[in-house]
């Protein structure tokens, strides 16, 4: 069983390592359009990316604990709370949350004319709530919490992505020229690609809090979401170049 | 990209230019101000709200009047009507939000006042692009 585990928790780490080098692909793309353009938006595109590529390092390094079996449960009380936290990817959950918050900036300054202002203080007020959760309401080895906060981070990313999606498409459905189109499919791929990720995880975690030993399909579906949602935001942000 | 509506006139009752945005300023004005007159005229058959439409080389010509204001627009022929349309209703509504029919009660005849309705009147999706072309593309 443990050796099973510790087979699975490998592929982890390789199959995230894959996604890392993906993410990292992008971040160095966006930092050499931030270069070229030096636009507030771009260098706002970058903090995002910046935590989503945090949270997956994050969410890497609890496999490399489990393959490498850590214990550090009785030794310091600040390393252990990290070191859980991690493990049960809380850590990366408060990046994700970060860069969904970043992204709610994005969306607004791209597609609105100004804050909502309700609309604001409940993302504020959700987003913050969300990473006291991530961060304080926590016991090891209880699954149905994690599963918890899975969900509070899908739904948090539906908050802000649904909105995003909605304008790309009426952006897509409404602009001629096929590059421009081009352009927001991609970004309204991405939008539907980052809300799966979440929706993916935490059906995981309830497969998990069932008894499975993790690495369901739904896992696997999850990174591959992440992929498509890179590509998207590839293809959406940094591929067209404006006929200007 | 190009723009949806391209050159807007807006006239009042009596025909004056209340607010106008060419974009190919070569189009000889005179040529224009005929032209405008002749839409004005067409304008006063319209019933309220109604809308009409004609082609005149590559452009497609779409005239509104509501409370005595005529709206005319232009826009290439292929662009879509119904994306004019939507566009000229925007148009329509934010002029009216900005100076509503009773403002013209009071007007002074100083179309000065109108010159700032070309900042209320960039279109959404022309916004957007703007701000992805000038941060990311």
């Amino acid at each position: 069983m443990v050796d099973q585990e510790i087979f699975l928790n490998f592929i982890g780490i390789i199959f995230e390592l894959f996604i890392l080098i993906i993410a990292a692909i992008l971040l160095v793309l966006i930092l050499k359009k931030y270069f070229v353009k030096r636009h507030n938006l771009t260098r706002l595109l970058f903090f995002i990316f910046i935590c989503y590529f945090i949270a997956i390092v994050f969410s890497w390094l609890s496999k490399i604990f489990a393959v490498l079996e850590w214990d550090l449960v009785q030794d310091n009380a600040v390393v252990t709370w990290f070191y859980n936290r991690i493990s049960d990817f809380r850590i990366s959950e408060l990046f994700v949350t970060f860069a969904i918050f970043l992204s709610y900036i994005l969306k607004v300054n791209v597609f609105e004319k100004g804050y909502n202002t309700l609309q604001k203080y409940i993302t504020i007020i959700y987003g913050a709530l969300t990473c006291l959760y991530a961060l304080f309401i926590y016991k090891n080895e209880n699954d149905l919490l994690d599963v918890g906060a899975f969900l509070l981070v899908f739904v948090y990313m539906v908050m802000v992505y649904a909105p995003f999606l909605r304008r790309a498409i009426e952006s897509y459905r409404a602009v001629e020229g096929k590059s421009y189109k081009q352009a927001f499919l991609s970004l309204a791929i991405m939008s539907v690609s980052f809300m799966l990720i979440f929706l993916s995880f935490a059906i995981d975690r309830v497969f998990i809090f069932l008894g499975s030993s993790g690495f369901t399909v739904f896992y696997f579906l999850g990174w591959i979401f992440a992929v498509v949602g890179i590509f998207g935001a590839y293809y959406g942000y940094i591929r067209p170049k404006s006929t200007e | 990209m190009e723009k949806v509506i391209q050159d807007i006139w807006i006239l009042s009752d009596a025909g004056a230019v209340l607010f106008n945005r060419v974009l190919d300023k070569k189009v000889d004005e005179q040529l224009i101000g005929a032209l405008i007159s002749a839409l004005n005229l067409l304008a006063e058959e319209l019933e309220k709200g109604g809308l009409s439409n004609f082609e005149l080389k590559d452009k497609k010509y779409i005239i509104t009047k509501q409370h005595g204001i005529s709206f005319i627009v232009n826009s290439p022929k292929k662009t879509k009507e119904k994306k004019v349309k939507e566009e000229i209703k925007n148009i329509v509504e934010k002029f009216f939000t900005l100076y509503p029919a009773e403002f013209f009660n009071q007007w002074d005849h100083d179309i000065s006042i109108f010159s700032d309705f070309e900042n209320h009147i960039k279109d959404s999706l022309q916004d957007t692009i703007d701000k992805f072309e000038k941060a990311f593309w």
